[in-house]
């Protein structure tokens, strides 16, 4: 299978889509939807599989009363099911300048800068939605065109995926050094456009002013989309491993600072872990999802693990609704 | 504080900086990185500004710290306790300098052992008393040249080995110059509170009784500046004097024995030959006994003037016997002791004669000699005659010829010195100079300027050219006075006019010619002091009726010598007053010219020819004018051998010696000296045969061999040994009075005598007793490592 399916020019590894195809994107929540899938809805009613039985209130639609039950316990209840709905997965890449660093070099022997992990990622939750009958849509944040662009409007089409994958590399291509705005404009812009329930997963590194972030992710919340955010980070941020005399030059900001790193290395690291820190417990916050992308790991296991921990997360949610009919 | 090894101090202080230089190079050495953390890292940055900055300055100093304290430490610091700079334990930190006399009569033998061996007891004793750390030792050794033996310093122990490998030399002594040399030394460092000078020395009269007034005030001079400047004060330090007396060979000739010249006037130390009955003449002082005033300076202080000489001629024993010291009134000791005509197996040419005193005396450095000397067979003369003669008229040059070698018309040929021949002055400029010892020309034709300047290089190279002016340099004037002839150039004057003399005799009579100016008993011409109170001569009374005027000025133009010496021979002051030279002698090079300004071979100039005096008079002026030429291979320790740069061409010198030791002296070359340039005709000044190569100083005396030359040549080094030989003791009182310094009583407490004794080191009013000071280097290496652990400790936690 994996032979079968194209790579990307920035070198999507076919294995990875394969790999994450082979798993279920499900959403924590009930989504809303007008087409069959897999996804729990809200809305009970014209469906195969039981939910769950609930007495009988006036209004309710006699076809749904389970005479068998009445005729055993002597009590009208009323049979749920339920319905499978289709999920709107909105996929929001950053393009901020900061994503082009990269200090890992990819499986052609290319720089891996952190928005190539994104981009994979990104094409790779596409065809998986794709390949779920669910539909996506992918935007940009941080290109300089706005604070939010969109890349490719909502499909579910099989082969959609590949129209993202060409989006995402002809923006890459067309981006420009020109001072972007800021991930919070971005994510707040996000919240203003989308106007149905979506799972709205964004791809970036974070770094913004974190209270910026909070606004703008607290705003996306409130619109009641289900919010993941998925940061990408090069391992040379997350360890530091310079070891001698360094200037280092601020990709976003062009500021320059001459320091020995073994003498910041800890300080820094607290600094970067605060922050991550800051980020989960905020998401945790939202009822949302919070998961490091290390550009060093492989995509699809990252991808794959985030999968499982949300499948988890919906059994959960569905034996705690009660386990039993509609 | 003060360092053993200041050295390393210096050495610590410029690597001090090497960690510094690092630390720049390494802000200059960094590599670039885009990231995109920024925030991040700029917080953390912010976060640890200041206690990165503290760290970086922590190691930085650290490290300078410990590269700096490592010298410190290897400079062995030893606290002073100076009170004069800061010291904490109440010693004054002092400069000891030490005079110490290494002249060769430091090896005189007593009860005790050499005066040498006392010395360095003594001195041993003086450093053994001194404080480490407090003391600071510098050396000065009194022969020249006067030399800085151990420069300031606080080892100690390095101070005993200098004292203990100090070897007599045998240069003379400058015993002023050391003790300036010393008190510059005491005047230059800095950071000691005191200054004491000691002068060790066997206190002799031959070092300290200086000869000449000046140089005794000029003594006295330095030790007054030495006063001065050491605060603490000058310490005289003598050893045990010598109670036994020392009879020193000081010099050492050879010539003609007396009585054996022709003509039977005294015989002097002119020129010989292989058939010259020889005699060695030593001379001798002696140092009496005991101190001094107990015998004079020089003389034989009452004792016998006997002495036995064994005389050794080309390292076989020839003389041997008792010798009579006659005195001198210059206090010299002089004998004379016969040898007689070499063997015939010596042959002519150069021979080494050493002469030494036998017997018991308490120096045997000075009592043996050694001289290289020229004898040849004969000495060959060639005589140019400008009037061949004919018939009964003589030649120009017959009367000389026949003066030089009167023997050779008689039955006995062969026994005369000199070897005469006779040429016609038009053969002189095809004649081999270089064959002859003597050129004479008598009244030749003027020649042409080659041949003058063939004649100018036979006298530079150690020629004797004997000038008769007669009449045929009327042509080298012109007749009206004009245009020189390049004859004129050896000529030491200037040539005016052929005087007719006339009114100067002694009688006043006009056709008597003028008198020869010559009294025996006055100042008689070393040229002709075997005349000296000789009476009835004939010189005084010979008439001279014509002579050319030789006005004797320093501007008489290019090729006269700078130098004009006295006139050998003047005619008596004529009635205008000139009183005109007869005889002239100019050295030039190697050699000389004598002009007589009349020639003796004509009547109608002079009648000296017939004078009893005249066959001396030529033989004496020419044997006392003939140059030396052994001279140069005599010389004295501390001195060179100079070679002409045409002897330097033919090959490389080498000098090997003392023998039979093989030690290789080496040659510079380069001119010599200023004198060495003489003017040329041009105006100009071009190299002579002077200027050549100089050997290094010799420093020990004995027998040398001069090799590369083609032949091999002896060379003999000789001691200076007067005054150094000079061993009489003297005392305090006599001291004081030489330094001009008064006694304790009269404020010359400055100056202390100590007779063999060791002085106190600690006292005088300005010190402390006390233990030694601190040795810091073993503190300063602790801390040295402690350094190395906080920079390394530092170093390995950057998160501090």
């Amino acid at each position: 299978m994996a032979t079968d399916v194209p790579e990307t020019r920035r070198g999507v590894d076919g294995r990875v889509l394969a790999r994450v195809g082979s798993l279920e994107l499900r959403a924590r929540r009930v989504m809303e939807g007008l087409l069959s899938g897999m996804h729990r809805s809200p809305y009970q009613g014209a469906s195969i599989e039981f939910a769950q039985h609930r007495p009988y209130t006036v209004g309710d639609d006699i076809r749904h009363v389970d005479w068998k039950v009445m005729a055993r316990r002597d009590k009208v209840y009323v049979k749920q099911y339920q319905v499978e709905t289709n999920l709107q997965l909105q996929i929001a890449v950053d393009f901020s300048r900061s994503m082009r660093f990269s200090s890992i070099k990819g499986t052609d022997g290319q720089p891996w800068s952190k928005l190539d992990h994104a981009m994979v990622a990104a094409v790779a939750l596409a065809y998986v939605s794709g390949m779920q009958s669910d539909s996506a849509g992918v935007w940009g944040l941080g290109l300089g065109a706005g604070p939010v662009q969109q890349l490719a409007r909502l499909s579910a089409q099989p082969g959609h995926w590949r129209q993202v994958a060409e989006v995402l590399e002809a923006t890459v291509a067309k981006q420009s050094d020109v001072a972007t705005p800021s991930l919070a404009a971005g994510i707040e812009g996000l919240a203003n456009t989308l106007a149905r329930r979506s799972v709205v997963v964004i791809l970036s590194d974070g770094f913004d002013d974190l209270a910026a972030v909070e606004r703008a992710l607290g705003h996306l919340r409130f619109r009641r989309h289900d919010v993941v955010l998925l940061q990408v980070m090069d391992p040379a941020e997350l360890t530091f491993p310079f070891d001698r005399s360094t200037q280092f030059v601020g990709l976003e900001t062009g500021d320059k600072v001459l320091v020995e790193p073994r003498d910041l290395k800890r300080a820094y690291l607290e600094q970067v872990a605060a922050f991550t820190g800051s980020l989960k417990r905020l998401l945790r916050g939202l009822g949302g999802d919070y998961s490091l992308l290390d550009t060093s790991g492989a995509v699809d296991v990252q991808l794959a693990r985030l999968l499982a921990e949300r499948m988890a997360a919906a059994d959960g949610s569905r034996a705690g609704i009660g386990g039993g009919g509609a | 504080m003060g360092f053993l090894l200041p050295g390393f101090l210096i050495a610590g202080a410029v690597l001090a900086g090497v960690p510094l230089a690092i630390h720049l190079l390494n802000r200059r050495r960094y590599r670039v990185v885009d990231f995109a953390a920024m925030q991040f890292l700029m917080a953390a940055v912010r976060q640890n500004r200041r206690r990165l900055q503290l760290r970086e300055w922590l190691l930085l100093a650290a490290r300078i710290a410990a590269v700096a304290l490592m010298g410190f430490a290897l400079a062995r610091p030893i606290s002073c306790n100076s009170s004069g700079s800061g010291g904490i334990g109440g010693q004054a930190a002092t400069l000891q300098v030490l005079v110490v006399d290494d002249t060769y009569s430091m090896g005189a033998t007593g009860k005790n052992g050499s005066a040498l061996g006392e010395m360095k007891k003594l001195l041993a004793g003086l450093i053994g008393k001194m404080r480490p750390g407090v003391d600071e030792v510098a050396i000065v050794r009194v022969a020249r040249p006067v030399q800085i033996s151990l420069a300031p310093t606080y080892d100690l122990q390095q101070a005993l080995q200098q004292i203990e490998a100090i070897t007599i030399r045998q240069t003379p002594g400058d015993l002023t110059g050391a003790i300036a040399l010393a008190t510059q030394i005491a005047s230059g460092e800095k950071g000691v509170a005191r200054r004491r000078m000691y002068v060790a020395s066997d206190l002799t009269a031959g070092t300290w009784a200086l000869a000449e007034a000046g140089r005794r005030d000029q003594l006295s001079q330095a030790v007054s500046a030495a006063a001065a400047a050491c605060n603490a004060g000058i310490d005289i330090i003598g050893t045990t004097p010598l109670r036994s007396r020392h009879v020193a060979l000081t010099e050492l000739a050879v010539g003609e024995a007396s009585g054996s010249a022709a003509g039977g006037w005294a015989g002097g130390r002119g020129m010989v030959t292989t058939n010259t009955p020889l005699a060695v003449e030593v001379t001798a002082r002696a140092g009496a006994a005991g101190a001094a005033g107990a015998g004079g300076t020089g003389g034989t202080g009452g004792l016998s003037t006997k002495v036995e000489v064994d005389i050794e001629v080309d390292g076989k024993p020839l003389a041997s016997g008792l010798a009579t010291l006659k005195p001198a009134p210059d206090g010299r000791l002089t004998a004379e002791v016969p040898i007689g005509v070499l063997p015939p197996a010596s042959g002519g040419g150069g021979h080494l004669i050493t002469a030494s005193l036998v017997g018991e005396d308490p120096l045997a450095l000075d009592r043996s000699r050694s001289i290289t000397v020229q004898i040849p067979d004969a000495v060959r003369v060639l005589v140019v005659e400008g009037d061949r003669g004919g018939d009964s008229r003589p030649s120009s040059g017959s009367f000389v010829s026949l003066a030089l070698s009167p023997r050779a018309a008689t039955t006995r040929p062969g026994r005369d010195p000199f070897r005469t021949e006779s040429v016609a002055d038009i053969a002189l400029p095809s004649a081999r100079l270089e064959e002859y010892g003597v050129v004479v020309l008598a009244d030749v034709t003027p020649p042409d300027a080659t041949t003058v300047a063939r004649l100018d290089r036979f006298v530079r190279a150690g020629g004797l050219v004997v000038n008769l002016l007669g009449e045929h340099l009327a042509a080298a004037i012109g007749p009206a006075g004009k245009g020189r002839n390049a004859i004129l150039s050896l000529v030491p004057g200037n040539v005016t006019q052929l005087v007719q003399a006339a009114g100067a005799g002694s009688s006043g009579d006009v056709t008597a010619g003028r008198l020869i100016d010559f009294s025996p008993t006055g100042n008689v011409h070393p040229l002709l002091g075997a005349f000296a109170g000789v009476q009835r001569t004939g010189l005084e009374s010979t008439p001279v009726f014509k002579y050319w005027r030789v006005e004797r000025t320093a501007a008489a133009g290019p090729g006269i010598a700078a130098s004009l010496g006295e006139p050998v021979l003047n005619l008596l002051a004529d009635k205008d007053g000139h009183k005109d030279p007869l005889l002239l002698a100019e050295r030039r090079g190697n050699g000389a010219i004598i002009t007589c300004t009349a020639p003796l071979g004509g009547e109608e100039w002079t009648t000296l020819q017939a004078r009893p005096a005249f066959v001396p008079l030529v033989q004496e002026l020419v044997r006392n004018a003939l140059p030396d030429l052994s001279a140069r291979w005599n010389i004295l320790a501390g001195e060179s051998v100079v070679l002409s740069r045409l002897e330097r061409m033919v090959g490389t010198p080498t000098l090997i010696g003392p023998l039979p030791k093989t030690d290789r002296i080496e040659f510079e070359s380069g001119p010599i000296d200023a004198a060495s340039t003489q003017p040329t005709q041009e105006g100009g000044s071009a190299m002579t045969e002077q200027a050549g190569v100089r050997s290094a100083a010799v420093p020990v005396a004995g027998l040398y061999q001069l090799t590369g030359l083609g032949e091999a040549r002896t060379v003999a080094v000789n001691l200076l040994a007067w005054p150094e030989a000079d061993l009489r003791a003297l005392e305090e009182p006599e001291l004081r009075t030489l330094l001009a310094v008064g006694s304790p009583s009269s404020g010359g407490s400055s100056l202390r005598f100590h007779a063999a004794t060791v002085p106190e080191v600690v006292g005088n009013g300005a010190a402390t007793a006390g233990s030694g000071g601190r040795d810091w280097t073993m503190a300063a290496l602790l801390f040295v490592i402690g350094l190395l652990a906080m920079e390394s400790w530092l170093a390995q936690r950057p998160d501090l």
